[in-house]
């Protein structure tokens, strides 16, 4: 089976700001992919992805954990950190909370879609560095 | 390919960029709608600055209806809170958005 990747792209603000001016002027396709997630600069991401972050996601991948109270039990973190780290996964793309329809309206966290690595393209380094997701 | 279109018509633009260190997501959404007196410019919009530290919008300009383009110029407190961009396309609507967001950003530093 073919690994998945979740890749990491820099894109500097200007830039973006060309891309999607030039793209609605023209009124051409600019569609991210689900398997992009884009940030402005590395210390961006540095400081975006937090051991507890990724100790999160492993956490998601490994234990599939039905809510964000067990996922916080399963770390043995405060509930409110948990909370507050995977609504930041999940408006940057990374994870999505699955909404249920049970009594407490807990919401699952999952992986937005089921990658293996997660690549960061360093630019103009000509080489990445990948994080396994252990799917 | 597969096109989104979720009952708003064809998804023009979906993008988005964390900005800021970790504490903003811009995201850009657009979607190609039949003209109309609503949609002069064929045209739906949805420019947002998310504050991924209090997860909540920190600055929205779009164009559902009953409104044409607007700002919401008091968020998170108060999103009732609009005002009228008076501009002759979307483009111009976007470029409002892109020169607030880069005063808020500047004013953070």
């Amino acid at each position: 089976m073919k690994n998945k990747i979740l890749n990491i792209v820099f894109q500097s603000f200007d830039s973006f700001k060309t891309e999607v001016a030039t793209a609605l002027k023209n009124k051409k396709k600019l569609i991210q992919g689900k398997d992009e997630i884009f940030f402005d600069s590395i210390p961006s991401f540095r400081k975006f992805m937090t051991p507890q972050k990724l100790e999160l996601l492993s956490a998601i991948v490994k234990c599939r954990p039905q809510s964000v109270y067990s996922l916080a039990n399963l770390i043995d973190r405060d509930f409110a950190a948990v909370l507050r780290d995977c609504v930041s996964l999940e408006k940057t793309g990374f994870i999505v909370l699955e909404e249920t329809k049970n009594s407490k309206n807990s919401k699952i966290p999952k992986l937005s879609f089921s990658y293996h690595i997660i690549a960061v393209h360093i630019p103009n380094a000509g080489y990445n560095i990948e994080f396994g997701a252990a799917a | 390919m597969l096109i989104s279109t979720m009952g708003k018509g064809e998804i023009l633009v979906d993008k988005s960029l964390v900005v800021k260190q970790d504490r903003y997501v811009a995201k850009i959404k657009v979607y190609q709608v039949a003209k109309s007196k609503i949609f002069p410019f064929g045209i739906k919009a949805k420019f947002l600055l998310h504050d991924l530290i209090n997860d909540c919008a920190r600055l929205l300009v779009d164009n559902h209806e009953p409104f044409g383009f607007h700002m919401h110029t008091k968020l998170p407190d108060n999103p009732t809170e609009r005002m009228k961009l008076e501009v002759e396309d979307y483009n111009e609507a976007l470029q409002i958005f892109f020169n607030e967001v880069e005063r808020i950003l500047k004013n953070e530093e």
